[in-house]
């Protein structure tokens, strides 16, 4: 009975940051719209890290995820008097995101896995930082044969796979998002998982991939 | 029951739940009895925790705050759009302004009164006198002078369809009063018939009038003093 009442408390809990989280978010939003900057600065420290790591995966490395980023607030800015309040403003940010990386890539040529640039560029320093750790050094191992592993994909397969597997989202919104059918979307998350898993089986055989 | 084969097409999105609930109990039950299928479950399981557990590179805090500013700048630079949306407000003031003026000037042109030139427009028919003079005329008329009538077309306008329309329209004739001198004792009858021009007369004229058996029907006759010149048509005056 009390292990009860204490999940009950517990999702009310939840619930209640969640509604108040919204309620937040909303706000801000109606301010940014009516032209606030400050609440569009707040707006975009809300949201920066997801739409950077969102950006660098999609990307394959910092410089590009960040000039992405930056083009997505821009977008953000703009269509932001258009934004229906109803929808889900994550679903929407996502959106843009996955537009703004496409025309990125397309821009400049095709993604590829950039773990060497990212090491030339020094654009890891968390990874770096401990010399010559053993964690750190499987960390960045691990990473570059992730991003390899991403950049085999087709753009669509990717940004279905970085949507379902890597943000978390349920396949019906990704095919919101990218503007396909689930049927499609789970054709493309079929594929792009099979790829990934014979990348790795190939790496960790023997430790070469094309 | 569901083949090896059939199964290892859907096992990529088995792992992850991505199948609908029917679909999952038959890839559940054919589990449960092929170990090799399993093998490929946990092969692909072991790829999405290593998919999962890549770690993001830290976006650095001075990175990300650039980035906000960079955005920000741009936000607060004037655009090329707005710069185009600063001309077009300018341009559909000045334009607004120009066509007032026009406006106004157009209106005045057609209220004002122009005493050297009048133009009046006469619905013609076979039964009425073009009937000219105004108060100003009349003034004229008394004074010595009376309008000379002019008869001309109107500027051409695409014939009309309709028959009535065109022949209300070859009745309409604008006609321009322009004063001209003659003797106040000459009597000139100004009779209907808009396709001619009627000559102004001259004072040395003789005028002949012919009744007819109609009383309706009278033939004025007008003929220079000197036998000479030519004798114009006669004009027929009907009157109702």
């Amino acid at each position: 009975m009390s292990s009860n009442v204490a999940d009950i408390a517990l999702v009310m809990d939840q619930f209640s940051q969640s509604s108040r989280h919204n309620t937040q978010l909303e706000s801000l939003i109606e301010r940014a719209r009516g032209g606030d900057a400050i609440a569009f600065d707040q707006l975009m420290i809300a949201h920066q890290k997801r739409v950077m790591a969102t950006a660098w995966r999609m990307l394959g490395n910092t410089e590009d995820a960040r000039d992405a980023a930056q083009e997505v607030f821009l977008r953000v800015y703009k269509y932001l008097p258009k934004y229906d309040a109803r929808q889900d403003f994550s679903g929407w940010l996502y959106r843009i995101i996955i537009n703004v990386c496409r025309d990125v890539a397309r821009k400049r040529g095709a993604v590829h896995s950039s773990f060497e640039a990212e090491q030339e560029a020094g654009t890891l320093p968390a990874l770096l930082s401990n010399d010559n750790s053993e964690r750190a050094a499987m960390q960045a191992e691990e990473q570059a044969i992730v991003m390899k592993a991403l950049s085999t994909l087709s753009e669509k397969e990717r940004a279905a796979i970085v949507l379902r597997d890597l943000e978390g989202i349920a396949t019906d919104e990704v095919a919101r998002i990218l503007g396909s059918s689930a049927t499609t979307v789970r054709s493309q998350i079929s594929t792009a998982r099979t790829k990934i898993k014979q990348y790795r089986d190939r790496f960790l055989k023997g430790g070469q991939c094309k | 029951m569901m083949n090896c084969q059939n199964a290892e097409q859907l096992i990529p999105l088995f792992v992850e739940a991505d199948l609908d609930a029917a679909e999952m109990q038959q890839v559940t039950e054919h589990l449960a009895t092929c170990d090799a299928c399993g093998e490929i479950v946990a092969e692909f399981e072991a790829s999405q925790s290593f998919l999962r557990a890549t770690a993001l590179p830290e976006f650095d805090e001075a990175g990300l705050r650039a980035m906000r500013t960079a955005v920000q700048d741009e936000i607060a630079r004037p655009t090329i759009a707005d710069w185009i949306a600063l001309f077009w407000h300018w341009k559909f003031a000045a334009t607004s302004i120009v066509c007032l003026l026009l406006g106004a000037f157009m209106l005045y042109q057609q209220v004002a009164p122009n005493p050297e030139r009048k133009q009046i427009v006469v619905q013609a028919d076979r039964q009425s006198l073009i009937a000219l003079p105004t108060s100003s005329d009349e003034r004229a008329t008394r004074s010595g002078t009376v309008p000379r009538v002019v008869a001309s077309r109107r500027p051409t306008r695409k014939p009309s369809q309709n028959p009535s329309a065109r022949a209300t329209a070859r009745r309409s004739v604008p006609l321009i009063a322009e004063p001209v001198t003659i003797q106040p004792s000459t009597a000139l009858a100004l009779t209907a018939s808009p396709e001619i021009a009627i000559p102004a007369a001259e004072p040395e004229m003789l005028r002949m009038e012919i009744h007819t058996a109609d009383p309706n029907i009278k033939i004025i006759w007008l003929t220079p003093k000197e036998p000479t010149r030519a004798i114009p048509a006669p004009l027929i005056e009907a009157t109702k």
